[in-house]
């Protein structure tokens, strides 16, 4: 049980925060242009803070879970990590089309 | 400037964006909302949100942020997609039963999105009201990039 809970809190979470990275090395990599390096900086922040939190919020709800399946141990831990990373996934695509959306935004505004 | 993120101009199909603080509002509150307001009806709403309401957040949450990025959150096509997830889910309600070989599994299934066809499209109206109301204007307008 605590192994797995364990094990499941390690993978989630570590998937967390491998995909909050990305978003803030997507928006370093944006910010080498010199015109728009302010706006992908400080959206990337932004918006790799929201989905962190709003991440962890999903991941522990998620989690709550698997105290509740004593039963099944081990297909409520594959259920709830496969559905962690399908929405950790999800808001991935979000996050990174807000990113794409406000970098559109400053390029027409700046035409 | 070409990349990954920014590609060049191609015919692209234009994307909404979902506002997560607005999206994760309207899903929690549109059910709560409409047991609210419906709860007077023998209690039958509030007994239906105990025993879909887990039901509606594993299937709606990933359902949702993959059908509002392509359309607008009208609560009526929110209502139409409800139901019609509601009618496919039998499909693999009655594989199940004749897999297993019994009939209680179906029945029960089927009584299950029965209700699902009712309350499901309730609550994703009530969800999409909400929705509309509270997202941003950032958020509001489809962008083909």
């Amino acid at each position: 049980m605590f192994t797995l809970a364990f094990i499941y809190i390690a993978l989630a979470f570590g998937a967390l925060a491998a995909l909050a990275t990305m978003i803030l090395r997507i928006g370093a990599l944006l910010g080498t242009c010199p015109d728009s390096s302010q706006t992908a900086r400080a959206a990337a922040v932004i918006i790799a803070t929201g989905f962190a939190a709003i991440g962890a919020g999903g991941v522990i709800l998620i989690g709550a879970v698997l105290p509740m399946l004593p039963d099944a141990q081990l297909a409520g831990f594959l259920g709830a990590l496969g559905f962690a990373a399908l929405c950790l996934g999800l808001g991935f695509t979000q996050a990174v089309g807000t990113l794409r959306a406000v970098m559109f935004d400053a390029r027409t505004k700046a035409a | 400037m070409h990349s990954m993120i920014l590609p060049p101009p191609v015919p692209y199909p234009p994307r909404y964006i979902i506002d997560p603080v607005a999206f994760f509002v309207a899903l929690i509150g549109g059910p709560l909302l409409f047991t609210a307001l419906s709860f007077w009806a023998l209690f039958i709403p509030v007994f239906a949100l105990g025993l879909g309401g887990p039901l509606y957040l594993v299937i709606g949450t990933p359902l949702l942020l993959c059908y509002l990025r392509r359309n607008d959150g009208d609560p009526g096509d929110l209502a139409a997609l409800a139901f019609k997830v509601m009618v496919l889910a039998l499909v693999p309600i009655t594989l199940l039963a004749l897999l297993i070989g019994e009939k209680e599994v179906f029945g029960f299934g089927f009584a299950f999105s029965g209700f699902g066809m009712i309350f499901g499209p309730a609550w994703a109206y009530f969800s999409g009201w909400i929705y509309q109301r509270l997202r941003r204007e950032f958020f509001a307008k489809p962008r083909s990039f």
